[in-house]
């Protein structure tokens, strides 16, 4: 493998995809260099600050599509890959649906803590997420009180953000929930502990004895080897592949003690292993809706007129319809940003790929070689850059601006169908960059 | 049971419904040419019983659906959630519905809605996922990658011949229409097959046509739809409900469903679901609306069905991971339980109701004991309505509930213990 293939897998697995752009700029750090450089993401300046009120226009109130919007233009456009694509981690593992919180603010606010935490210690994150007003009405803590707890936060806090199913018992729900009482939300202010609400009572957890409080619990679970286990093996899937070999883990786990709980250092020995770039990791994933949507329109180059349109403070209408276009897209293939189908989130991998979403992949490949649709901002450029190629070429050059790798079967049937088009229907370049996107092949990354 | 449809006629039909745009494929006229001629050499399937499947997502609160009205505990342990004894819908001196499902309550006069009571399995796991896992591959001991349904659909004669042998509606796949053999499509609407129509279709089926043994799986999903595209389109009749359905997602998902089965598509089961059963939380208001939607789904469905004249051969089945505890919480809802019924839609049922209430004095951890295995409700569903043998594909053998009045006689059985034995591949 050459440095390029390896940066240009780098990008897809801890980018957004490794458009042309960003594979000449990190090239030219060499692969540590560019592991480097996604991770310190602080250093690179980004101005997001008047994109949301620019969406929103003179809407009365927020509302969720100016926030699907929002982070759709940021995951178009951002120079810090790396950390959009954390708080997709995060707003995975921490799923929490706008269908039932229903305030567009507070989702807003939750995907704004997974930005700053990002990278940061587990515990903090845990901490920031038990207090998040999104994730306390999503889960029903904010009605957790003394007597009568609630013990959905708790349920899900051990069965999926911690621990894991089979690694607690049904007592242990109970009383991490009496723990989490009081916990709650007070309107236009945000969390509030009130001690009134809160089970003062002795609790046994996980054999741990005493008057153990949420932030006690959090303790105990962010120190416990089952939560290093889930949460190192799920960065691992995240990035690399389905399972860690046991010894790699091992040693993500000692990192995740090593060094207090730091995801970044976590994320940094994944991408540094050997494992990141073997045989069974590159081109073995599937790509996600965010990953086959907003990676190909990277690619194709319309992410520079969403960055265009908010240097210029201005979001014309046609961007704005875009970014709709693309949050639609993602949603039909089984993704709706901030709507995950349950607290578990979405189910990645193989799940990606029904006969149902397949054709919406086709859909969007469909579009985006379509003059009338999405293709009507891609194919001039597209077309003056590539027009005079003959048909092997042509497929050559569309391939590497898409990062696209065929397999020989693919590429015949392709180059068969375009020989087959005649002159006069659908020009060449657009087939082909249709077929390309529909193709098997390019379902992975 | 098929017309034989001339080629014009059935490009009419195809036309009307899926709008072509363009003048049919050459393979579209054959497809339905070889289908017929296959129709005509006497194949038919084993039998014509359809299975609809509705899942519940999220534990629904089965004592507030099924509600035993004149239980003293009951108002006790559900201070603001019990349903006041005058506003239930009664079953009889013991037993009510819940107000909103009043148009369920039609079906159950009419013999055609069976409750099963307290159905559920040894130590109950209260995870959604794991508990939806249970239910769908049925299999409590074990993870397993094959569901009860898609084991099923593997034992159906020519069902690899069949592209829409089982149907999802919908974008996700459940885990219970998995097979080891069988690839059954998902379908979010039937709109979307639209596109997979025409000259596209050819070129996209080369390209599709994968030996790499990475891409192959995500291919033949790609063809699947295809193939079910092709299907349908060739089949589709021009059947128009006369039955409103209301616009919720499950009752269109239904509709569809009817759509499909007026077209005699030779699909014998269908999968929807419908979430929000988790209330944790405020949840009298929400709670009602659920069971209004899943009760006015549910009566559109059956009317349709009876309409079209199909009433005989269809069985829908109505389930959810788990109930919810019997003690509400301090938040006016409740937390995840064990035990709950499961609905039955369709002709012939033996009786309304199966199986005792479970009682509310003897719990377990807070939560209703259960007193039916629900692969005893399977074993029903596989045996007395599709004519299966039960045992392999439930992993064990479990006495059917007596769901039915009419039991088939027993069928051929046409899996092979090998298929079986198969190693298990999700």
């Amino acid at each position: 493998m050459t440095e390029r293939a390896r940066i240009a897998h780098l990008l897809r697995r801890a980018g957004l995809g490794a458009s042309e752009a960003e594979l000449d700029y990190y090239e030219r750090l060499g692969y540590r260099g560019a592991v480097d450089a996604l991770m310190s993401y602080d250093k690179v300046h980004e101005d997001y600050s008047g994109l949301l009120a620019q969406i929103r226009g003179d809407a009365p109130q927020l509302r969720m599509p100016h926030v699907k919007a929002w982070w759709v233009a940021r995951l178009l456009s951002t120079r810090r890959p790396l950390q959009e694509r954390m708080v997709l981690f995060w707003h995975n593992h921490f799923a929490t649906s706008a269908s039932k919180v229903n305030r567009a603010d507070l989702m807003l606010a939750q995907n704004e803590t997974f930005r700053r935490l990002a990278l940061g210690s587990f515990r903090e994150i845990l901490l920031a997420v038990s207090r998040d007003p999104a994730m306390l009405l999503w889960l029903d803590n904010h009605l957790n009180r003394k007597g009568k707890p609630n013990e959905n936060f708790a349920r899900e806090l051990l069965e999926l953000f911690t621990l894991g199913i089979g690694n607690y018992t049904e007592q242990d729900v109970k009383e991490a929930a009496r723990a989490f009482t009081g916990w709650t939300l007070r309107p236009q202010v945000g969390f509030q502990f009130v001690p009134a609400l809160h089970d003062d009572g002795e609790k046994q957890f996980l054999g741990q004895r005493g008057n153990l409080n949420g932030t006690d619990i959090i303790d105990i679970l962010v120190r416990h080897p089952k939560t290093a286990e889930l949460l190192c093996a799920k960065l691992f899937r995240f990035f690399a592949y389905e399972q860690p070999e046991p010894a790699v883990l091992r040693a993500l786990m000692r990192t995740y003690f090593d060094s207090g709980y730091q995801v970044g250092a976590v994320v940094r020995q994944i991408l540094l292993s050997e494992a990141f770039i073997s045989p069974k990791a590159v081109r073995t994933m599937v790509k996600s809706p965010v990953d086959y949507v907003i990676g190909t329109l990277r690619c194709v180059g319309l992410a520079h007129q969403v960055t265009r349109a908010i240097q210029a403070q201005v979001v014309p209408r046609a961007v704005i319809a875009l970014l709709r276009g693309a949050d639609i897209a993602m949603q039909r293939m089984g993704m709706s940003l901030f709507y995950p189908p349950s607290v578990k989130g979405w189910d990645w991998g193989k799940a990606w790929i029904t006969s149902a979403t397949m054709v919406e992949r086709l859909r969007f490949a469909e579009s985006l070689a379509n003059p009338r649709t999405l293709g009507r901002a891609v194919l001039p450029a597209l077309q003056a850059r590539f027009g005079e190629l003959g048909d092997e070429q042509l497929l050559e050059q569309l391939s590497t601006l898409l990062d696209a790798s065929l397999n020989d079967d693919t590429r015949r049937a392709i180059l068969r169908t375009v020989q087959k088009t005649s002159a006069g229907s659908a020009p060449k370049l657009s087939t082909m960059l249709r077929l390309i996107c529909a193709s098997a092949d390019y379902q992975f990354m | 049971m098929l017309l034989p449809l001339t080629r014009r006629a059935f490009l009419r039909k195809s036309a009307t419904l899926i709008a072509l745009g363009v003048a049919a494929p050459g393979w579209l006229s054959r497809l339905a040419e070889a289908h017929l001629q296959a129709t005509q050499k006497g194949y038919r399937p084993a039998n014509d019983r359809i299975l609809v499947v509705v899942q519940l997502s999220g534990g629904n609160d089965g004592l507030n659906t099924v509600i035993p009205y004149t239980e003293s505990l009951y108002r006790q342990m559900r201070p603001t959630l019990a349903v006041p004894e005058n506003a239930v819908i009664p079953l009889n001196e013991h037993l009510g519905l819940h107000p909103s499902m009043a148009k369920v309550k039609t079906l159950y006069d009419a013999g055609r809605f069976a409750i099963i009571q307290g159905v559920g399995y040894p130590n109950p796991n209260r995870s959604h996922f794991r508990s939806m896992e249970i239910w769908q591959t049925a299999n409590p001991d074990s993870v397993e990658g094959t569901g009860w349904l898609g084991r099923y659909l593997d034992t159906v004669p020519d069902s690899g011949r069949n592209a829409i042998i089982g149907l999802v509606l919908g974008r996700e796949m459940p885990v219970a229409m998995v097979g080891n053999r069988v690839r059954v499509p998902c379908v979010g609407s039937l709109d979307d097959f639209r596109s997979l129509i025409g000259e596209n279709a050819e070129s996209l089926r080369a390209m599709y046509s994968l030996r790499d043994e990475r891409l192959r799986p995500v291919g033949k999903e790609a063809l699947a739809a295809l193939d079910a595209a092709q299907m349908v389109a060739a089949k589709m009749n021009q059947y128009q409900s006369p039955i409103p359905y209301p616009q919720t997602p499950l009752a269109q998902a239904l509709q569809q469903i009817a759509q499909l089965i007026a077209s005699n598509l030779n699909t014998r089961v269908y999968y929807c679901s419908t979430g929000g059963f988790d209330t944790h939380a405020q949840q009298a208001q929400r709670h009602a609306s659920l069971l209004q939607g899943v009760s006015e789904g549910l009566t559109a469905f059956w009317n349709d069905v009876e309409a079209m004249g199909k009433a005989d051969r269809v069985l829908v089945l109505v389930f959810s991971e788990f109930g919810r505890r019997v003690a509400e919480n301090g938040s006016q809802g409740t937390d995840h339980g064990a035990a709950a019924p499961v609905f039955v839609v369709g002709k012939g049922l033996q009786s309304g109701i199966i199986g005792e209430h479970p009682s509310l004095r003897d719990l377990q951890d807070g939560d209703l004991r259960h007193h039916i295995d629900f692969r005893s409700v399977y074993a029903a569903v596989l045996e007395d309505w599709l004519g299966v043998d039960s045992q392999p594909l439930l992993r064990g053998r479990f006495k059917p509930v007596p769901l039915l009045a009419v039991t088939p006689p027993r069928t051929t059985l046409h899996y092979t213990t090998s298929l079986l034995k198969s190693p298990i591949v999700r």
